[in-house]
């Protein structure tokens, strides 16, 4: 639905905040992962036509229109809008309007009819639990119903395109399975485009992911897809009878023939475990467990972490070389 | 469109910003209608005047209030994102607000303006009721109004909201910052009242054309068109109840101009859209700054942190960075952020030059062709009583507004709120910031009129920054720490704001005193400090400065206290269940206590200062003096046609103490029963703001029993007095009627005392500099005081006091009011006088009349002067050190000269400002003026009625230049340190010490019988003795210099004058009086020759000069008409009772 290529975005102060961005998202519901500072809001912002891209193409292709009618949002940001709907990750709102005189406000910007208006508003505030607080004004609605109207208000105008910067954000269990279900189940015939820590949340509710670490694309498939690729490697290990407690990146022992990757810590009944990656059992007291997609991000992450310091280490022995080359003349 | 120009509507309505401006704008606009009025001839320029004083005061602050709501509330409510990635374009999101806007504000101004000309017509017919002479709106000419407003909401009000939208749309393209739009606003207003005052605009008081080409190019270029539509005012006269907007060439043009510049403005502002700026600045909102702040706050935190990590001996991350007391922290965080911040930048670094520009333009400017050797005083006086004032005040506001609301600027507000750092801490630390700013820039001032003095060559003088600098400092201490306790305190910044709003509109605007509040405590924070001088330095007002700012001292103090007390730590929540006061460390009992003391003293403080302020000066303000003086008229009116005796003769006893500012005066009014019927009481009475003196009546001489004033009625030999219903007032009943031609000698003693609340005025002063009691308004009157009667007709109305007759002086031609001797005796009111008066030796006093002996005894000098002449009720005495004291370091020289059979004296302190010679040589220019003045006009006219003519030197708080019989005062600065500057035509001096010369003749000798027809003959006729001494001492080219000075004057004044086409001797505006005067005696000297008018002035004399019956203004165009012959009759005619000159 959205095919994204070479998009490149470079801030003023030289922030690189998207390099050469190659990424196909399908209708349906697709998560886009990745730690603070990736680039998953500037690339959010590029396709919503919030900002403009040094470079590359970002094309649109509405579900059911003729493969001709190809949306270029660079070159005409304002297309997309007409079928967007849009939560970023930090809004406020007007103060002293009510919840409803300001989903009206939104809908007369997003060009719907009174009818329109009367039809959706109703529904959309049942759907975000909001019908209560309809009247209430929005500046003194807590976070979590801030969250829910911000939700409501992307939703407005039944876009084909939904973009939603860490929606969850606020919400309680309850609330976030609601939206969870309200998500999946207007996912059928659109984009819907998760941006989210919440890396369970992408695996239960997307069909597609993609990770996106320092601005680039690390991988883009199917959630299954990605999981497979780890199937079979992901160990769990008690911390407390390890000899050894540092096993990140053992493959530079002589003793570790194979690659292995710390994962992450977790808890269970208080005392720690690690999840690692490796070929094979690392260690007598691992037990193999069934990957998940968290597996596959942190299993990203570290091999992100890896090759920079790699290149680090590249660079500094460059400059070292150089260095001494200086020095002998 | 139309439905994004109702959603806009639709969020507009929910405002409740706006919906405030919907009731003060019309809310102020009443005030303005009821309040404020304008010097204008018809009732039609009268409402367009309250009109435009809307929208140059209201429509900026509205516009600063509201267009960042409108414009930026994207911004302001971070719903950028929301917003933008609707269909909806920039374009047209932008165009329907504007629109919106603009519709709003426009019905919003308009329907107020309708508002404010019904209420005013409502008023002008409910006071028509009792004036004969106020012209009623009539249907025709109410539809003329109608469309006068019309043509104002359209053609004004229109295009300066287009103008105000424009320059907000811009605006929001740059700056994500509400203070912007304020600044902007304030800047807007401000400035164009500057200009305004330039441009000599009609409802500034004071205003004047001070450049023409600047006039001249705001006729073409003022984005508000208020310049060429008061151009089009002048020349309506009474008879024109319309106004006829749109009659004015320019002003069509420059409307259209401005309407379409303007829309192409909006437009180029709305379909320029700056992307990629927004995402810049967005991201670096969201990115660089946060991080620097987050940074920030992190170290601050851990430093406001350190005394309970202390406390509990736990280890922290520690920042090296941050060292020192939680005091110290604080004061180096808020003091960085707000002195790093763009405009207090842009303030403090282009203030130094606004200063340097301000001094350097007008440092050794006294007058037009009149300078002086200038020093650090000239300089600082520049500055220290406007400039430094009220933009140091804005400043205050501003600081105080940014120092409380930092926190929330970094989002860090609730993190240092909830740290243990105490609320008196939090509070020292902003104002010691405060103080700090306002040395920088009292420093930064200083630094501006250094340089200026330097480049001028002044000579400077270091004490005079560290005193002036540190009084005008203090005030504006005080001023900052008041609001930055009352930001504290208040929980809610738009009202914290709006407050300090207030308090400066109340100290700096007439509005205070249109509502009626006129206390002098109005201004805040200040006092009613004089600017010091050359003549006395701050002595004329230097009592007032500890009381005031004891009070205010304690009144700030309280405030302080009170906000350590409810301090809201910046967090600035909504209620006071919101913050637990527990939880912000409030140790309540000390501070309840401390707050409750300081606040019974402040209020005993304002209570004991208000009470003194009343005793010094019982009618303090306005409304107390016009309801004393109807209460005046309404209980002693009949007194006006009842026989009252005339004073022939007064002795007056005075003691004066200079060093305790003390005076004691025990007068004797020889009275004589001048008219046939029998006198059984008459009134005697003062000014209300002095008390009633002690009355007795000597019979037979002396001898006579005293009679005290008091409640009940006491007896003396001869008479009863009785105490009036008005203060200050008292009937004196005889006991036996006092026959025609009798005499009786009436006592009053009282007492006078130097007030040291209330600068000095220019009515009396007693200071070890100088002491100068002028005997009106001080002395007890004969008689019901037609001075003292209301003159405003609305007043008169508002008091129920019958319309007063609004004779013109031409129109009283007919009327001859002085047929019986009483009668002229009355109006005249001369008489001959006999003084004693006691100084401490080293002191010389002088009264009317000449000194005939002196007597010392003990440390006192008694001097007796006695007048043989009889002369104006209008005596001065004078009280001048001649040898330095303790309390006086300045002697005083006395300069005598003979001129004929008259010796001209002249006093004036050596101050040691100009050197010996120029004193000796400016004494000489001004000896040379009276002298050439009186042989001139004792030859030509009549000779002069003393032997003494005498010159005081004075300070600077008052006139320039005032005439007294046998007397003149003139102003130090102008008179005796000001010198001609190289382009000069004629010494200012010299032409000032002829005019104030002139007036002996002009004014104390003839044209003083008749007040209501007085002017033409006292100062045109004073004009008209300028030309002929200049043109006598410095030939044609110097007259005429002055011609051309003076028609400069009255044209630059002229251009906004809206009164009624007159001739001279009708003339009620000084520009007409004085200017107009010169180009017209020009005239009639060119057409008539000088022996024409001089022989006119003759025979006015022989036939009005006292006794006989008092001259009127008619009395000298009949004496013209009749010498010059009837060939002259058409020039004199059109002169002096045309209006060649009101085009």
């Amino acid at each position: 639905m959205i095919h994204i290529s070479n998009l490149t975005k470079t801030y003023p102060d030289g922030t690189q905040a998207l390099k050469g961005i190659n990424l196909d998202l399908p209708t349906g519901m697709v998560g886009l992962l990745g730690p603070n500072g990736a680039g998953k809001s500037s690339l959010m912002r590029t396709i919503v036509g919030l900002q403009q891209a040094d470079k590359g193409q970002i094309r649109l292709t509405l579900p059911g229109s003729n493969a001709n009618a190809v949306i270029d949002v660079l070159k005409d940001p304002h297309a997309i809008r007409q079928t967007l709907g849009y939560l970023p990750q930090y809004f406020g709102v007007y103060p002293n309007m009510s919840c409803v005189a300001l989903l009206k406000h939104m809908a007369v910007l997003k060009g719907l009819s009174k009818e329109q208006q009367a039809e959706q508003i109703p529904k959309l505030l049942e759907l975000t639990n909001l019908s209560a607080f309809a009247n209430k004004s929005v500046n003194r609605f807590s976070g979590g119903m801030k969250q829910r109207f911000g939700i409501a208000q992307a939703l407005l105008g039944d876009p084909k395109v939904v973009i939603m910067d860490e929606p969850t954000a606020g919400l309680d269990p309850e609330e976030r399975e609601r939206l969870h279900d309200m998500l999946i189940s207007i996912s059928k015939d659109k984009l819907i485009l998760l941006s989210t820590h919440i890396v369970e949340d992408v695996e239960n509710l997307c069909r597609y992911t993609a990770l996106l670490f320092n601005g680039e694309i690390k991988a883009a498939d199917s959630v299954a897809n990605l999981v497979n690729t780890i199937s079979g490697k992901i160990w769990t290990m008690p911390m407390s009878d390890i000899q050894t407690p540092t096993l990140v990146n053992q493959d530079d022992t002589e003793e570790c023939q194979f690659k292995m990757y710390q994962l992450n810590k977790s808890f269970r009944f208080g005392e720690p475990v690690f999840r690692v990656f490796a070929d094979s059992q690392p260690h007598k007291l691992a037990q193999p467990i069934q990957a998940t997609l968290q597996d596959f991000y942190f299993y990203t992450r570290a091999q992100n972490e890896e090759q920079a310091r790699k290149t680090q280490a590249e660079l500094s022995k460059g400059t070292s070389v150089r260095m001494n080359g200086g020095a002998l003349k | 469109m139309m439905a994004l120009v109702r959603n806009e509507l639709h969020f507009l309505f929910r405002q409740p910003l706006f919906w405030l401006a919907c009731i003060l704008v019309p809310a102020v606009g009443y005030l303005f209608t009821t309040g404020l009025s304008a010097d204008a001839p018809s009732f039609g320029i009268q409402v367009q005047l309250k009109y435009v004083a809307l929208v140059m005061l209201i429509l900026p602050v509205y516009m600063g209030g509201l267009l960042p709501a409108v414009l930026l509330r994207e911004q302001t409510s971070s719903m950028t994102e929301l917003i933008s990635a609707t269909p909806t374009t920039f374009f047209r999101r932008e165009l329907a607000k504007t629109l919106s806007f603009v519709i709003c504000t426009w019905f919003l101004f308009a329907l107020t303006f309708f508002a404010i000309g019904l209420i005013a017509v409502d008023v002008m017919a409910s006071s028509s009721d009792l004036e004969s002479n106020v012209l009623i709106p009539s249907s025709v000419n109410m539809m003329e109004l109608f469309i006068d407003w019309l043509c104002f909401v359209t053609l004004i009000l229109l295009p300066t909201i287009l103008v105000y939208a424009a320059c907000g749309l811009w605006m929001a393209k740059w700056q994500s910052s509400v203070f912007s739009f304020y600044a902007f606003a304030l800047v807007v207003m401000v400035g164009y009242l500057v200009l305004a005052s330039l441009t000599g605009s009609p409802i500034l008081a004071g205003s004047a054309i001070a450049s023409d080409a600047l006039y001249q190019s705001m006729m073409w270029l003022d984005p508000f068109g208020f310049t060429s539509l008061f151009a089009g005012f002048t020349g309506a006269g009474e008879d024109h109840q319309t106004v006829g907007i749109g009659s004015d060439v320019k002003f069509v043009i420059n409307r259209f101009v401005v309407f379409g510049a303007t829309l192409a403005i909006i437009w180029k502002a709305l379909v320029w859209q700056r992307l990629d700026l927004k995402v810049r600045h967005l991201k670096e909102l969201q990115t660089a700054p946060k991080i620097q702040s987050q940074a920030r706050v992190a170290q601050l935190l851990n430093a406001l942190m350190s005394p309970l990590n202390r406390r509990k001996q736990t280890n922290h991350i520690n920042f090296e960075s941050e060292s020192g007391s939680p005091l110290q922290v604080l004061f180096k965080q808020i003091f960085s952020s707000v002195g790093r911040h763009k405009v207090t930048l842009l303030i403090l670094l282009a203030w130094p030059f606004l200063i340097f520009n301000e001094v350097l333009s007008g440092l050794a400017y006294v007058e037009p062709f009149s300078e002086k050797a200038t020093d650090s005083l000239d300089a600082v006086n520049r500055i220290n009583s406007d400039v430094l004032p009220v933009f140091g005040s804005l400043l205050m506001a501003l600081w105080s507004w940014q120092i409380t609301g930092l926190f929330i600027s970094h989002q860090s507000h609730e993190l240092i709120a909830t740290t243990p750092i105490k609320n008196k801490t939090l509070l020292a630390s902003q104002i010691a910031v405060i103080v700090a700013l306002v040395m920088m820039l009292s420093g930064l001032t200083a630094l501006g009129c250094l340089a200026a003095e330097l480049v001028a060559g002044s000579h400077i003088i270091g004490s005079v920054y560290l005193i002036e600098f540190s009084r005008v400092g203090l005030n504006l201490v005080l001023l900052g720490v008041l609001f930055v306790s009352l930001q504290n305190i208040i929980r809610s910044r738009m009202l914290g704001s709006a407050l300090v709003v207030t308090l400066l509109v109340f100290k700096f605007t007439p509005i205070s005193g249109s509502l009626g509040m006129t206390h002098t405590l109005w201004n805040i924070a200040g006092t009613p400090l004089q600017q010091s001088d050359h003549f006395w330095g701050s002595a004329g007002s230097f009592s007032v400065f500890a009381p005031y700012m004891a009070v205010w001292l304690l009144v700030v103090s309280f405030f302080v206290v009170l906000a350590t007390a409810l301090s809201h730590r910046g967090t600035f929540f909504g209620s006071f269940q919101r913050v637990s006061l527990k939880q912000f460390n409030i140790n309540g009992l000390a501070k309840h206590w401390t707050a409750s003391l300081l606040a019974v003293l402040s209020l005993l403080a304002i209570i004991r200062l208000d009470q003194q302020l009343v005793i010094e000066k019982p009618l303090t303000y306005s409304h107390h003096r016009e309801a004393w003086k109807a209460e005046y008229e309404h209980t002693y009116r009949h007194w006006l046609n009842k026989p009252t005796p005339v004073v022939e003769h007064l002795d007056a006893k005075i003691k004066i103490e200079p060093n305790s500012g003390f005076g004691q005066f025990e007068l004797r009014y020889l009275l004589r029963n001048k008219d046939q019927e029998d006198i059984n009481s008459f009134l005697v009475g003062r000014y209300g703001n002095f008390e009633a003196p002690s009355l007795y009546v000597e019979p037979n001489g002396k001898g006579g029993g005293s009679v005290q004033r008091g409640l009940a009625v006491h007896r003396s030999i001869s008479a009863v007095i009785e105490p009036g219903q008005v203060s200050g007032q008292s009937i004196v009943r005889l006991a036996q009627p006092l026959k025609a031609n009798q005499t009786l000698t009436l006592v009053a003693k009282f007492t006078l005392e130097q007030p040291k609340l209330w600068p000095v005025t220019s009515q009396f002063y007693i200071k070890p500099e100088m002491t100068y009691v002028r005997g009106v308004p001080l002395l007890p009157v004969i008689g019901f005081q037609p001075d003292w009667m209301l003159r405003n007709q609305q007043l008169r109305t508002q008091y129920q006091l019958p319309a007063m007759a609004n004779l013109m002086p031409s129109e009283r031609f007919s009327s001859r009011p002085y047929q019986l001797e009483w009668q002229r005796e009355l109006a005249y009111e001369w008489t001959t006088y006999s003084s004693q008066i006691e100084v401490p030796t080293g002191y010389q006093a002088i009264g009317p009349g000449k000194l005939t002996h002196t007597e010392s005894t003990g440390g006192e000098t008694t001097y007796f002067f006695d007048s043989t002449q009889p002369m104006r009720q209008l005596p001065s005495w004078f009280v001048v050190p001649v040898t330095a004291t303790n309390a006086n370091q300045i002697e005083w020289q006395i300069t005598k000269q003979q001129v004929g059979n008259v010796v001209t004296e002249v006093y004036v302190p050596n101050t040691k400002h100009v050197t010996e010679l120029q004193q000796k040589n400016a004494v000489a220019i001004n000896q040379l003026g009276m002298a050439d003045t009186l042989k001139w006009l004792s030859k030509q006219v009549k000779p002069y009625l003393h032997s003494q003519l005498r010159m005081f030197a004075i300070p600077n708080n008052g006139p320039t230049g005032f005439a007294m019989p046998q007397t003149m005062l003139i102003g130090y600065e102008v008179g005796f340190m000001a010198q001609p500057t190289k382009e000069a035509g004629f010494d200012q001096r010299y032409r000032r010490a002829v005019h104030e010369t002139a007036h002996q003749w002009f004014g104390h000798d003839i044209g003083n019988g008749i007040s209501e027809d007085g002017a033409f003959l006292v100062e045109s006729l004073a004009k008209y003795v300028e030309l002929v001494m200049i043109e006598q001492r410095y030939g044609n080219e110097a007259k005429n210099a002055l011609v051309e000075y003076e028609r400069r004057r009255f044209e630059n004044q002229q251009r906004f004058y809206y009164g009624s086409a007159r001739g001279l001797v009708d003339a009620t505006s000084p520009h007409q009086q004085y200017s107009q005067a010169t180009l017209v005696f020009d005239v009639l000297r060119t057409e008539l020759g000088d022996d024409v008018i001089v022989e006119a002035l003759k025979q006015l004399w022989v036939e009005h000069g006292y006794p006989n019956e008092p001259a009127t203004s008619m009395d000298f165009v009949t004496a013209l008409k009749s010498v010059a012959g009837e060939a002259h009759h058409r020039v004199i005619e059109q002169e002096l009772l045309g209006a060649p000159y009101a085009n």
